[in-house]
């Protein structure tokens, strides 16, 4: 049966996402130092590879087998627009209030 | 023997309210309001069935289901979600894995060490557990994997916790149970963007009228088809459903956020 959805695999750009992500072989930093570019050529990606960044909100790293929730990482990192919308915030000052400061321990003693 | 004594389905994400801002705020009303009637409930121990969003289990190691024993859970810290940490319960979740095994579930165990909950969790554990002080114990069904934990499992995960609660806990413990995520949304898959408003609409009523056990002949590509390749989260509500079953509920809220690309949803079951 058909797959609707592409499974994860193990190809270069899911290795530079998981290390990333579990900031592992020092990725974060060299995003941080060198950005993009210089995780491209840590991880030897290919020419497609690389151009499938450009086309990152149109789905284009799905074409070559980035699953659903990397492509999403990715963008809230390339994008600041993304970022800015992948994001709680908002919520924040509300939640303290009306949620945080009214809430009450839990407790069940003296029942 | 433990007991149920409020079960929840609500969805488990939140973006920035910007152009949606009275959507936003039914949402933010709804999940406020599960949060407090699973306070009022006063549970010993929360369980939070959820999906986790590559943040942990990643293209590298894929578990199917998985429960989170540590003594205390740190957010991962996504969506810019505060990382406070909340209390976890070794005992009950350690337990349940022993005790899952006999009924045919062999769960993979995630040290606290080696799991960060994402929004996942930690969205509704802002409303439902905003001190943190309710040990709260995760189990996560893996949607991102291939295979995914098909409905008809994920149901029969959630009747063996319904047994070991019922069977196997302590005299007078009190559990909350939430199942976390969906409804309907297509996320960078083709139809990116779309929302089932009329499935949505059907699969809180299903839950609403006890019939959760009628989707049960749901493959996960049917699901996928109809309600996107994140609407499979609602194998979580279905694992919900199992530790109750039978039970009616109400519909708490339901928005379409079209800028979120998700149904967004809530269930308070009556137990």
């Amino acid at each position: 049966m058909a797959k609707l959805q592409a499974p994860p695999v193990p190809t270069r750009v899911n290795r530079m996402v998981n290390d990333l992500t579990k900031n592992r072989n020092s990725a974060r930093e060299l995003l941080q130092e060198g950005g993009f570019p210089a995780l491209f050529k840590k991880y030897e990606l290919s020419d497609a590879e690389i151009a499938a960044f450009d086309k990152a909100a149109e789905g284009g790293l799905g074409k070559i087998g980035v699953p659903p929730m990397y492509q999403m990482g990715l963008l809230s990192m390339m994008n600041p627009d993304a970022h800015n919308f992948l994001n709680v915030s908002c919520f924040l000052e509300r939640h303290a209030v009306e949620v945080k400061q009214s809430a009450t321990p839990v407790s069940r003693q003296g029942e | 023997m433990g007991k149920v004594v409020s079960a929840f389905a609500q969805s488990h994400v939140m973006f920035n309210d910007k152009g949606v801002e009275e959507q936003a705020a039914n949402v933010f009303n709804g999940f406020k309001e599960i949060g407090e009637k699973l306070r009022q409930s006063k549970p010993d121990v929360i369980v939070i069935i959820s999906s986790d969003h590559m943040f942990n289990m990643m293209s590298d190691v894929q578990a199917p289901i998985s429960v989170a024993v540590g003594d205390t859970h740190l957010p991962f810290g996504d969506l810019a979600i505060p990382v406070e940490p909340f209390k976890g319960q070794r005992e009950f979740a350690e337990a349940f894995v022993r005790f899952a095994a006999e009924e045919g579930f062999d769960l993979t165990k995630y040290e606290e060490e080696d799991y960060r909950p994402d929004h996942g969790v930690c969205i509704p554990t802002m409303f439902c557990n905003p001190l943190g002080d309710i040990p709260t114990v995760i189990i996560n069904l893996n949607i991102n994997m291939d295979p995914i934990p098909s409905p008809q499992r994920s149901y029969a995960l959630g009747e063996v916790l319904r047994k070991y609660i019922t069977e196997a806990r302590p005299e007078g413990e009190r559990i909350a149970v939430i199942g976390a995520g969906g409804i309907s949304h297509w996320l960078m898959i083709e139809g990116d963007g779309q929302i089932n408003e009329e499935w949505d609409e059907e699969i809180i009523q299903t839950f609403a009228q006890g019939k959760a056990d009628t989707l049960l002949d749901l493959t996960v590509n049917d699901i996928i088809k109809i309600g996107g390749n994140g609407g499979v989260e609602i194998i979580s509500w279905l694992a919900m459903a199992a530790t109750v079953p039978g039970a009616k509920g109400r519909k708490v809220f339901y928005e379409p956020i079209y800028p979120w690309k998700t149904g967004m949803g809530g269930v308070e079951m009556t137990v």
